[in-house]
């Protein structure tokens, strides 16, 4: 158990990877799955984005054991433990996501789709792990919907980002229109959760009140998530009125500060950790 | 089936912690790991009334290590499997498949399961079950100068000590303890007045 | 011998090992218990709890928190593994090797040279009292000194001084104890300034007040801290501003005396002194305890409103105090000896004796006569069984004053507390300190200590024999690396009571160069050619067989011999407590036929030994509240306003185990203080504290906790002394901060009798 920031990497990539997936295979299936059609190609280009987000969330939460050469043992109980099945779920949808990339060009959009659906099971396991009975301020709706907001919030940056820069066009597509504005909405709901989260924590029980205690004094934390998700939310926006390359860069910044504000939420949600009990 | 558990007398028990040293030596812990915590619970105020001073001061200590709870925590979160749940009642961890993840630290509402930095694996009271096995009580237990800690079966002990519910214990239907209480006079006192844990750093956060 | 056999045989266990019951080492810790060690390839590897049956007549001897952590001491890395020689100045703490040859040559040429130049009664073996395992510790040093030409010798303790003088001023003894389970047979305990769940005073005394409380007896603990006695084995804390007690029991005795509601036929029996009717020959006009109390002649009647603004005790609880204490019967009052470490510790030893006596509860189960109260009927354990030899020196000073025989050594009379001769011959030139941080760590007014060793112009030789380069041994000229007690054989009775003798027998070899406290005395012995008078060819284990037979004279005469002791691996032998002797039974039934081993016979209210002192205003005859040098009262106290004590903590034996890890991370040094006292001075929980008066200045953590009366600051005494480059100490060492002035008739300690200010660091 080394620092909380190996499992602050670890969640918001492996959920940027679960929401990509999420984005990218909607548009190539909603949008455009024909051959050449650049949406297509955008989708099943930036497929590969999936799998590096779900390897390095995966390398980064090695960091966290204290023995990562047993890392292996970690699906030992799935029995019992979310911890296994999250683990085992962040493996499958690891490798779901990492076929498409070798798969010929044709099975490319439904293997996606596919290796996307996977990503629901791991977001719900996830959630699960974190929901411990003994730790009110995670054993939450809250918990869910961090996770799921995330996933969408990233998951739309990166999906813009990729469609935005594949589509060159003055004006942008409706993959494009769709994915900045879902991620727009997710980022800019992302400070509102933690306000009403942090609300409800304060009139829970005791370990919960010291967690809203916490989270009070978060400071830099609390401030950069809201300046890194409005921000990114209205770059998002933005760059459908722009043209390229400007378009390009403004997905990008927005992309990067997508991220930035998800690792500073999310270091709030490990802050927040305070055990019932001794 | 015996179910094993602890029993505490805590309206005699003096914090002097002998218990904790006992197991630290009994099972070679580094500073920082205990399996074996004293909590000081206190409170109360000082009034002045003339010259005089009047007072509501109070404390109590807890002696605390793994419950062996019949609903572990621990063992539910652990995604190796390094719990297990014996028949005696003992929630005994294997430190070979541990990952160090410390998911069951996390969880343990007792603070029970700690890292060894050097090994880099978790830790925790195992109820001295080798020295069961050799029909002597678990080191702690031998150690209590005032005899106030016991080992034993779970009903047995529940019918001579009242429940693990004293300040600032976990509310125990979280994980059924198997620890058994006679509770201090200012047990009271603690509860009404949000007693705190008032040697944070002698028990590790 | 059926109780010889222990429930584990000894013998390998799991391969090498082997499990040996043992004493835990005889450091001055207030108690004495067994432990089981496992020993495995020259190592104890681990220890256990006492495993015999537990009885109330024979209870195991379970070990506290500094037993089970021995290990850490015992394997510490800074061990001293060899002699050293001194290469800096003194304090400096630089040394060099040496060989044991070299190292004896210096230490035979040192005694010498003192010897020559300013004659034996110039060497000085201090109070020390890391081993009292007989045949560790200083007692080897004197031995070959007395045999060799001589030494100042040294009467009197830092623990007892004034209770050790004051409590034979009334009971004519120091036996003035029960045996301890005699304690389940009282109906009210007063726990005055006594806190055995910290101090032990004797292993076992906290588990009997648990069992008396379990048997109804109402215990009250009388403590400026609300101590771990107070919180598990009290019904009620009453906190009392230091140094106030006299006050608190003479108003109590007011109150006794006025609803009387003492024992007026037993204070006509066997008391005198009390009024002006029994005043003894010759005093037939002096001040009795009644006139004291109504204040008929110094005009103040001794009341609980007189009382409460001197003690902070309200006067309704000191009413109901003095009510309590003298209809519960049979009834307690038993004294700590932490406010007798004060400025007039023999006040309160006597007021306390006092009340016991005139409340009728000496005498009888479950009673107690207060005092010292080693117990019935022989006065419990030996200290120093390990023969000591003739010292051709007799003069002998009060323990504390060492330092004052060293500044002004033949100023020093009888005036002084000097026995044995009218004045000194010299001052001390030539110190051997065994087993002793007593030098500097533990004396009072450290940095006064340091300068007057640092000057080698007094202190002309120093040597040091400890397991550590203590704060003392820093400024030795030479270092004498002792094995510990483990590593030696030993042997030990109680700490103060008990009814077993525990052995040590030897279980490792020593590490390094290091040597049993014996084997270099005997060295020495050897240089000065008095070897064979010195061992009377006797090693360590031959001397532990010697001392058994000492205890099988005089308290065992059941005693089984050394060999069928350690064969049948019992550690322990002791004598069944069935019924406990109660003292001054005798006395009780018959005043006449078995009078005190005082002047008057009889229990001395007032002291006529006493009053021909002629110093009323510092030694009154009757016992009497009188105000500290150095207290809330007095002028300074508005530049240093805080009284501070410094209890004896678990985390050591006084400054032995000062860098055992496992019990600092059990109980941190840390100076306690009162919420409202650190709210003035925007303290918090955990921060840095500068505690400084005239005398020094510590740097400490403060812990906020209401278990301490505001007004009131307690750094438990003991840590290590550590300056930094500004004199300021690091470690925690409250003798920084003590004072070295002497009480008053014991000429002992008060190192409990000072007042610092306590102002925030910022970091
Ligand atoms: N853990 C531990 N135990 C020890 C020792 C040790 O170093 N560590 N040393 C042993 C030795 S050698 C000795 S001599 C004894 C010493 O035993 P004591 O002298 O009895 O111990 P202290 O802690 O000095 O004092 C006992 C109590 O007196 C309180 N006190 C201080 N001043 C006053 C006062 O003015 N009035 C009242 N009513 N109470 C006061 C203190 O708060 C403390 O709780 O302990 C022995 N036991
Ligand atoms: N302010 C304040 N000061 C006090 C007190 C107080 O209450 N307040 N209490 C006083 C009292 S009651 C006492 S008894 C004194 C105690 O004072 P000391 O007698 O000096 O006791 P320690 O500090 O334990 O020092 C004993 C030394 O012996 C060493 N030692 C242990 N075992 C052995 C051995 O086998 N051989 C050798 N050679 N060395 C060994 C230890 O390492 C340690 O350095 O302190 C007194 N000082
Ligand atoms: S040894 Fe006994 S009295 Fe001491 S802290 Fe542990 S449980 Fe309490
Ligand atoms: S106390 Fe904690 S570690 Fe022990 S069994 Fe219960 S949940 Fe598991
Ligand atoms: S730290 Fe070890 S024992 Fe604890 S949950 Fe992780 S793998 Fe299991
Ligand atoms: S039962 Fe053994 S391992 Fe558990 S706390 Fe007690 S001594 Fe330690
Ligand atoms: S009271 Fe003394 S003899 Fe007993 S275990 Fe503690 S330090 Fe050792
Ligand atoms: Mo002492």
């Amino acid at each position: 158990m080394k620092s909380d920031w190996s499992l602050v990497g670890f969640t918001v990539l492996s959920q940027a990877a679960v929401g990509a997936s999420w984005g990218l295979a909607a548009s190539w299936a909603l949008v455009a799955r024909r051959a050449g059609h650049e949406v297509a190609a955008a989708a099943t280009a930036w497929g590969a984005a999936v799998p590096i987000l779900a390897a390095a969330a995966i390398a980064v939460s090695l960091l966290h054991l204290e023995r990562p050469l047993r890392a292996w043992r970690a699906v030992a109980n799935l029995r019992r433990s979310w911890l296994s099945r999250e683990v085992l779920a962040a493996s499958a949808f690891c490798v779901a996501a990492a076929t498409p990339v070798v798969a010929p060009t044709a099975w490319r959009g439904w293997l996606l789709l596919a290796a996307s659906l996977l990503g629901a099971p791991l977001l719900l396991a996830m959630a699960r792990t974190y929901q411990m009975r003994t730790v009110p301020a995670w054993d939450s709706w809250a918990t869910g919907a961090f996770f799921a907001q995330s996933a969408l919030a990233t998951g739309g940056a990166v999906t813009a980002l990729g469609v935005g820069l594949c589509s060159p066009h003055d004006r942008p597509g409706a993959a494009l229109v769709g994915a900045a504005a879902l991620g727009a909405v997710a980022l800019a709901a992302g400070p509102l959760l933690l306000a009403r989260w942090q609300r409800a924590l304060a009139c829970g029980p005791g370990a919960a009140r010291a967690a809203a205690e916490r989270l009070a004094h978060a400071g830099t934390s609390a401030s950069a998530r809201w300046v890194a998700s409005l921000a990114g939310a209205a770059l998002l926006l933005l760059a459908l009125a722009l043209e390229s390359p400007a378009r390009g860069a403004a997905l990008a910044t927005a992309a990067a500060l997508a991220f930035g504000a998800e690792l500073a939420g999310r270091a709030l949600f490990y802050r927040a950790r305070v055990r019932t009990g001794l | 089936m015996t179910r094993l558990g602890f029993g505490v007398d805590t309206s005699a028990c003096t914090g002097c912690k002998a218990c904790q040293a006992a197991c630290k030596d009994r099972n070679g812990l580094p500073v920082g790991v205990l399996w074996r915590r004293v909590y000081e619970i206190s409170g109360g105020s000082w009034r002045r009334e003339g010259e005089a001073w009047r007072h509501d001061v109070w404390a109590y200590s807890l002696s605390v290590s793994c419950n062996h709870c019949e609903e572990p925590i621990c063992l539910e979160v652990c995604p190796s499997n390094a719990y297990t749940k014996r028949d005696n009642g003992i929630v005994a961890h294997d430190p070979a498949r541990c990952l160090g993840c410390g998911n069951c630290a996390w969880a343990c509402p007792y603070g029970a399961p700690q890292l060894d930095p050097a090994r880099g694996v978790m830790t925790k009271c195992n109820l001295c079950e080798e020295e069961l096995a050799a029909g002597r009580a678990p080191a702690c237990v031998a150690a209590c100068p005032l005899r106030v800690l016991e080992v034993g079966d779970r009903e047995e002990l529940a019918a001579r000590f009242g429940p693990p519910d004293m300040v600032p214990l976990p509310d125990p239907g979280l994980t059924t303890p198997s620890l058994r209480l006679r509770a201090h006079p200012h047990a009271g006192r603690a509860r009404a007045e949000g007693g705190r844990v008032r040697n944070r750093e002698e028990v590790g956060e | 011998m059926a109780r010889l056999r222990g429930s584990r045989e000894q013998g390998p266990v799991g391969g090498e090992e082997r499990v040996v019951r043992v004493g835990c080492p005889a450091h001055n810790c207030g108690g004495r218990c067994l432990l089981l060690a496992h020993v495995r390839d020259g190592r104890v590897v681990r220890l256990d709890a006492d495993d015999r049956p537990d009885a109330l007549a024979a209870p195991q001897l379970r070990a506290c928190v500094r037993g089970r952590a021995y290990l850490r001491r015992q394997y510490h890395p800074d061990r001293l593994f060899h002699p050293l020689r001194r290469v800096g100045k003194r304090g400096e703490g630089q040394f060099e090797r040496i060989s044991w040859d070299e190292a004896w040559d210096l230490l035979a040429a040192g005694v010498t040279r003192v010897r020559e130049r300013h004659g034996p009664g110039a060497l000085f073996v201090p109070y020390g009292t890391g081993a009292y395992n007989q045949v560790n510790g200083p007692a080897t040093a004197r031995r070959v000194l007395h045999l060799s030409g001589g030494c100042l010798g040294h009467w009197n303790s830092y623990s007892w001084a004034a209770i050790n003088v004051a409590t034979p001023t009334v009971w004519g003894t120091l036996v003035t104890g029960n045996q301890r389970q005699d304690w389940l047979n009282s109906k009210l305990i007063l726990m005055w300034g006594w806190n055995p769940a910290e101090m032990r005073d004797g292993t076992n005394t906290d588990f009997f007040v648990k069992l008396a409380r379990e048997r109804g007896t109402r215990t009250i603990c009388i403590d400026p801290r609300h101590t771990l006695t107070a919180q598990a084995l009290a019904d009620e804390w009453v906190p009392i501003r230091p140094g106030t007690d006299a006050a608190l029991m003479t108003a109590m005795a007011h109150v006794i005396v006025a609803e009387g509601l003492y024992d007026a036929e037993l204070v006509r029996t066997h008391c005198v002194g009390f009024d002006a009717s029994q005043m003894p020959p010759g005093c037939e006009d002096e001040e009795s305890y009644v006139d004291y109390l109504f204040g008929r002649r110094d005009g103040v009647p001794k009341t609980p409103e007189w009382a409460e603004p001197i003690t902070t005790v309200p006067r309704d609880v000191i009413a109901r105090l003095a009510r309590e204490y003298a209809t519960s019967k049979p009834a307690v009052l038993y004294q700590g000896y932490g406010m007798q470490r004060r400025a007039y510790g023999e006040q309160v030893v006597r007021a306390g004796c006092v009340l016991a006596a005139i409340t009728g509860n000496f005498g009888i189960p479950g009673g107690w006569a207060s005092g010292l109260g080693l117990q019935a009927p022989d006065g419990g354990a030996h200290w120093t069984v390990f023969p000591l030899g003739d010292n051709p020196v007799k003069a002998s000073i009060p323990v504390f004053l060492w330092s004052e025989a060293v500044l002004r050594g033949p100023e020093l009379t009888a005036s002084d507390g000097v026995k044995g001769a009218e004045r000194l011959d010299a001052p001390i030139r030539g110190i051997w300190a065994v087993a002793s941080n007593c030098l500097v760590n533990q004396h009072a007014n450290v940095n006064r200590s340091a300068a007057i060793l640092a000057d080698e112009g007094l202190v002309e030789l120093l040597v040091v024999q400890d397991n550590f380069l203590t704060p003392t041994a820093r400024f030795a000229d030479l270092v004498l690396p002792a094995c510990t007690q483990w590593e030696t054989w030993g042997v030990q009775d109680g700490w103060k009571y008990g009814d077993e003798v525990i052995l040590l027998p030897k279980l490792v070899d020593p590490p390094g160069e290091c040597l049993s406290d014996y084997a270099i005395a005997r060295g020495l012995a050897r240089r000065l050619g008095v070897e064979a008078a010195y061992s009377e060819d006797r090693d360590e284990r031959g001397w532990v067989e010697w001392c058994l037979d000492v205890w099988r004279r005089t308290r065992f005469p059941d005693l089984p011999t050394l060999d069928e002791l350690v064969a049948a691996n019992v550690g322990v032998w002791g004598r069944r407590v069935e019924r406990p002797a109660v003292a001054f039974e005798d006395f009780r039934r018959d005043p006449l036929a078995h009078p005190l081993d005082t002047p008057s016979g009889k229990i001395e209210i007032f002291s006529k030994a006493l009053f021909d002192l002629g110093r009323p205003d510092e030694i009154p005859a009757v016992p009497k509240y009188i105000e500290e040098w150095e207290s809330p009262f007095t002028e300074t106290s508005r530049r240093h306003p805080l009284q501070l004590i410094g209890h004896h903590t678990l985390q050591r034996v006084h400054s032995s185990h000062a860098n055992n890890d496992w019990l600092a991370e059990a109980f941190p040094q840390r100076l306690f203080i009162n919420p409202l006292d650190a709210a003035a001075r925007g303290l918090e929980d955990g921060q840095l504290a500068r505690v400084f008066n005239e005398r020094g200045e510590v740097l400490a953590r403060c812990r906020l906790t209401e278990r301490i009366m505001p007004g009131v600051v307690d750094l438990p005494q003991g840590a290590w002394w550590l300056p930094d480059e500004r004199g300021r100490d690091r470690g925690g060492s409250i003798n920084v901060l003590t004072s070295e002035r002497w009480t008053p008739l014991a000429k002992g300690s008060a190192q409990h009798t000072a007042m610092v200010q306590v102002e925030k660091v910022l970091e």
